[in-house]
């Protein structure tokens, strides 16, 4: 905006000529003496929109601090991998100096090796993206409220093309979660039309890798195996169950949602104890009960302990599932 | 074996319940702060839309936009911002209706956006800012401020201090006023049927209904006519959850403060009287308003200054009385105003025992007075840049005895021109040859934008001459376009200078 600059009325300005002061009428409309509020009529070039230009910059965010177990590991990864280099590259000069052949086979045996390192370590990664749209899902649904519509579609849909076989989404629940107008509908069109699915499945997997685990458990000839049969049917467990959802069973997603199913370990003992004292009393008071418990020692609580396990892993590879 | 499932399922929840509790408090206690934030003001001043605005720039700064300067700069730390994310915390089993952030924003964000309507019910939100601390704090890691934000009817907060007053002496006030000569025109017709009331005479529902009806529709001339905003009882205006129940029919009428006989004109009138104020403090003030550690004081100057000398009077009656009442937190000004009732009838050794242990203990768990209180004259994007200052004088000296007041307390009070949602740009006209500075905006859908000049807005005491012109209406801009998304915010005038006096500390 130009500056408008103090001079006498009669002088010229640099850009107004100069004028002869008239002492004014007062005007009926505009009895005060004082310029009054008033609305004109657009300007030539008058814009039909405000605030087009309005474009905030970027904010340059604090990076992410690494706590002190970050570096220790860091550091020690450093080591290892700085000694596997020196311990590879050392070979491969031994080897060269045997004969060029032998150079050329060892160095070409550490390049495959290497290269599979690299193919597990891409399977991995991709594996794990997988987890985290699991995650990203569970986290817009939470926070619907606070997305736009468009978002949560996106993000679901993306999602629900995932989900393999048996669990595939009937194209009219898509075409639901596209029509949808809020968060919350797409909420609800999911909790109603896949998430009963998705829970069917879990069930499904659950009782029958729990009655094959409590029925090897029951002919398993020594107590010290019955643990070692569940952790087994535990883990496979979880990979079925990741692979229903449509995830890739890889060790770090196994591991993962193995880390996830941490709570459910403490839960499957308290379920333990409880069953077992309830189990005990039941087995003293009911002489047929007794009889049984003889020939399939511990077959309940095993049964269980896998079946809550599955609910839990299910859980944790379901987006729509219920925290706690 | 189903039971054995459930008792365990009962049993495990319960332990984690516990585990979990323990361990949120902890978190709580030593990674958050909690603040409630009172955004006051009078009907119309802009309160919905003031919080929706600050809402949807902090979450956008949180995703990493600059919308809010001035916050940024204080979240700096070496050229980077420490904010991580700003997030709207999930509904919980809070009693007050939630406000309804999202819908708020797709109605300013549609292609036919338009201001919100009055609003007609209170509720509240509450946003979480997560911030990196800064030096040794660093590896603790981030800490969280959390605001409870609360948006209600201005007309209601306009009760706060008439229950201070008795019937007689609300009375009293209430008809001076309407006896304003400038006023008669529309409150004549209640004041001629008041004057032939009698306090003694025997109750006549019609009559008491029919008085009740008319002063209703007075306030609402006066509020329609003149743009008064100073109009007691609030709920006759925004009556909310009571609706229209019957201890709200009731008027100013004079002589009330005398012995009343049972079943008199008088005696139902100030029953009611005393109900509505028992009811509003229950079921409001002490309820919504018991603390709050820093105050927005949202002021319409322009509106006033345009509607003529009545209501900008009358605005600086209703913020100095308001900002003196809510200067030590509402329950600071609760306590001192708590009825005596059974313990002023032991005898006196014991009553003076008891009302010395109240005393230090009321002292003792004395609310912390308010720490920061702005004052904001909203719509500034009406006055061109330079004119701004000008705007910013006149509302600290239309608030300054009231922040006398409050200063006295040594909270800090400072004074800002801003504009939650920026509609306006400004320009300069040729007028007659000459340059003069204004602002434009679009006033109707897929119209061009209009000048508009605010005239000469006087910065302190107003010469009577100022209110000779005809009365003006505030036009009311479209507001511009917004991105619903949330990571561009809205753009606004000052908002984050409001923001930075008002939270910087905490930041």
């Amino acid at each position: 905006m130009k500056r408008q600059m103090p001079r006498f009325l009669d002088e010229p300005s640099e850009s107004e000529p100069a004028t002869t002061p008239v002492a004014r009428q007062p005007d009926a409309t505009r009895a005060a003496p004082v310029e009054r509020p008033r609305l004109y009529e657009p300007l030539p070039d008058a814009p039909d929109a405000i605030g087009e230009d309005w474009r905030p910059d970027r904010v340059a965010r604090a990076p992410k601090r690494f706590g002190a177990g970050w570096v220790a590991a860091a550091g020690i990864a450093l080591v290892i991998l700085g000694w596997l280099a020196t311990t590879v590259t050392l070979a491969a000069l031994s080897s060269y100096e045997i004969s060029p052949w032998m150079g050329h086979v060892v160095v070409s045996a550490y390049a495959l090796g290497g290269l599979l390192v690299l193919v597990a370590v891409g399977s991995e990664w991709r594996a794990m993206r997988a987890v985290r749209q699991v995650e990203t899902v569970r986290a817009a649904l939470r926070a619907s409220s606070a997305l736009t519509p468009s978002d949560i579609r996106g993000i679901t849909a993306r999602w629900l093309r995932t989900l393999p076989g048996r669990l595939e989404v009937d194209p009219m629940v898509l075409e639901a979660v596209q029509r949808a107008e809020s968060g919350e509908e797409i909420v609800a069109v999911l909790k109603n039309r896949v998430a009963p699915a998705l829970e069917a499945e879990t069930r499904r997997i659950g009782l029958r890798v729990a009655t094959e685990g409590s029925l090897l458990v029951a002919i398993s000839p020594h107590q010290s195996w019955d643990g070692i049969i569940i952790a087994l049917y535990g883990l496979r467990i979880v990979r079925q169950i990741a692979v229903a959802y449509g995830l890739r069973p890889t060790t770090m997603v196994t591991l993962v949602l193995l880390r996830r199913t941490l709570r459910m370990a403490l839960e499957v003992a308290a379920v333990q104890i409880v069953a077992q004292g309830a189990g005990a009393r039941l087995l003293e008071s009911t002489p047929v009960l007794r009889h049984l418990a003889g020939t399939v020692p511990g077959l309940t609580t095993a049964e269980l302990r896998l079946y809550r396990l599955a609910v839990v892993a299910g859980d944790a590879c379901n987006p729509l599932a219920d925290p706690g | 074996m189903t039971q054995d499932r459930s008792l365990g399922r009962w049993l495990w929840t319960g332990v984690r319940n516990i585990a979990s509790g323990v361990s949120d408090n902890l978190d709580t206690a030593f990674n958050e702060q909690r603040i409630r934030l009172a955004v006051t003001g009078l009907s119309r001043s802009g309160k919905t839309v003031f919080i929706t605005s600050m809402i949807q720039n902090l979450i956008a700064l949180g995703q990493g936009r600059d919308t809010l300067p001035l916050v940024t700069r204080r979240l700096d730390s070496n050229g980077r911002s420490r904010l991580r994310r700003v997030t709207i915390d999930p509904a919980g089993v809070q009693t007050i209706p939630y406000f309804d952030f999202q819908t708020k924003l797709q109605a300013l964000a549609r292609a036919d956006a338009s201001w919100p309507p009055r609003t007609e019910d209170l509720s509240e939100i509450s946003i979480t800012l997560e911030i990196e601390r800064e030096g040794l704090g660093q590896k603790l890691g981030a800490r969280r401020v959390r605001m409870d934000i609360l948006d209600y009817p201005g007309e209601w907060l306009l009760d706060l201090p008439l229950l201070d007053l008795s019937h007689a002496a609300w009375s009293e006030d209430t008809l001076e006023r309407l006896r304003t000569p400038d006023m008669l025109p529309q409150t004549g017709k209640f004041l001629e049927f008041v004057r032939g009331l009698s306090p003694d005479g025997p109750v006549d529902e019609a009559t008491v209904r029919r008085g009740h009806a008319l002063y209703k529709e007075t306030l609402s001339a006066l509020r329609n006519s003149f743009g008064l905003r100073y109009l007691q009882p609030g709920r006759f205006l925004c009556p909310g959850p009571f609706g229209d129940a019957p201890f709200l029919w009731f008027f100013p009428m004079a002589g009330t403060d005398g012995p009343l006989p049972h079943g008199s004109i008088g005696r139902l009138l100030l029953d009611r009287f005393e109900t509505y104020k028992r009811e509003i403090r229950a079921n409001f003030f002490d309820t919504y308003f018991k603390s709050f550690d820093r105050q927005i004081m949202l002021v319409d100057v322009l509106g006033c200054l345009y509607a003529g000398k009545l209501a900008f009077d009358d605005t600086a009656a209703a913020i100095h009385d308001l900002a003196v009442v809510l200067r030590d937190g509402w329950g600071s000004w609760a306590r001192g105003r708590r009825p005596e009732g059974w313990l002023s009838d032991l005898p006196w050794p014991l009553s003076l025992s008891v009302n010395a242990a109240s005393y230090v203990v009321s002292t003792l768990a004395r609310n912390k007075p308010v720490d920061r209180v702005a004052f904001v004259a909203t719509k500034a994007d009406h006055v061109p840049e330079l004119d701004r200052q000008a705007l910013k004088s006149l509302l600290s000296h239309l608030a300054k005895s009231a922040a006398g007041a409050i200063e006295a307390d040594r909270a800090k009070v400072s004074y800002h021109v801003a504009a939650s949602i920026r509609s306006t740009e400004d320009v300069t006209l040729q007028i007659d040859g000459r340059p003069m500075r204004a602002v434009q905006g679009v006033l109707t859908p897929g119209g061009r934008a209009r000048p508009f000049s605010p005239g000469q807005i006087p910065a302190a005491e107003i010469p009577d001459y100022f209110w000779d012109a005809a009365y003006f209406e505030l036009p009311d801009f479209l507001p511009p376009r917004i991105n619903p998304r949330g990571n561009e915010g809205i753009r606004h005038l000052a908002l984050d200078e409001v923001l930075d006096a008002v939270i910087g500390d905490l930041l």
